[in-house]
């Protein structure tokens, strides 16, 4: 992923998205992987009953968000380093964004879905 | 297609660790961008109610469901120690130091995989 090729924007935002789920995904390994409430925290009860506050719809949105960018733009920065023609990046760039919008809705409507099931929204 | 040829060969001519670094950071990073569709897909199920979200948790709770989370915590673990790595590289100007972090990155790969055994797969 040569900054050359690439820009800046996608090549600093791909460092400052790596930063933040750095510590993202820590505490969501650390909730769902390894804590001693791993097994019943993936549940729909538990998840009902702790992780629909405001505060967690929040963690897990932006969570949602950053991992949909890093993502994606790390396909474009593979994709860019094989020097494919114009039209192809075209397609492919349109593809991505379709990609992470309908990953990005989804993701969210989960969110809502569960927030909106026990009344702390 | 020509360029696809060249980064095998790359890969072929270069045999160092810096090179297997950059080849497991893209396909890690791969692998977790194509577990992000598993991971919406099998979280929808809520749509259809507590018992079927319940019953495509549960597929995870099976010995195979484990093996699956531990692999899963593997390559994430392999991407974002190496993610680290590349951003201090590239932010602080430490390359002539890329092996010694190297080394650093799978040092606390293997604890972190160690750790994973105890709390994932037993």
């Amino acid at each position: 992923m040569s900054i050359e090729k690439r820009g800046f924007w996608p090549w600093y935002l791909q460092r400052i998205t790596a930063l933040l789920l750095v510590a993202g995904m820590s505490v969501h390994f650390f909730l769902f992987h390894f804590s001693p409430n791993r097994y019943v925290s993936r549940y729909y009860d538990e998840i009902i009953d702790r992780f629909c506050s405001p505060g967690w719809i929040a963690f897990h949105a932006c969570l949602l968000s950053l991992v949909i960018f890093h993502g994606l733009n790390g396909i474009w920065g593979i994709f860019v380093d094989f020097n494919f023609n114009k039209r192809s990046k075209y397609i492919v760039n349109l593809t991505l964004w379709f990609i992470g919008t309908v990953l990005f809705g989804a993701g969210i409507y989960i969110l809502i879905w569960f927030a909106t099931k026990n009344g702390n929204m | 297609m020509q360029k696809i040829k060249e980064t095998f060969a790359d890969l072929a001519k270069n045999r160092s660790i810096g090179m297997y670094a950059f080849w497991i950071h893209r396909i890690t990073g791969i692998s977790i961008t194509i577990f992000l569709f598993l991971h919406i897909w099998t979280l929808s199920a809520v749509f259809f109610g507590k018992d079927a979200y319940d019953h495509a948790i549960s597929k995870f709770d099976t010995s195979s469901g484990y093996i699956f989370q531990y692999v899963l915590l593997l390559v994430v673990a392999a991407h974002l120690l190496n993610g680290i790595r590349i951003t201090a590289i590239d932010l602080w100007g430490l390359t002539r130091s890329q092996k010694k972090l190297f080394g650093i990155s799978l040092f606390i790969f293997l604890v972190i995989a160690g750790i994973g055994i105890l709390t994932v797969l037993l």
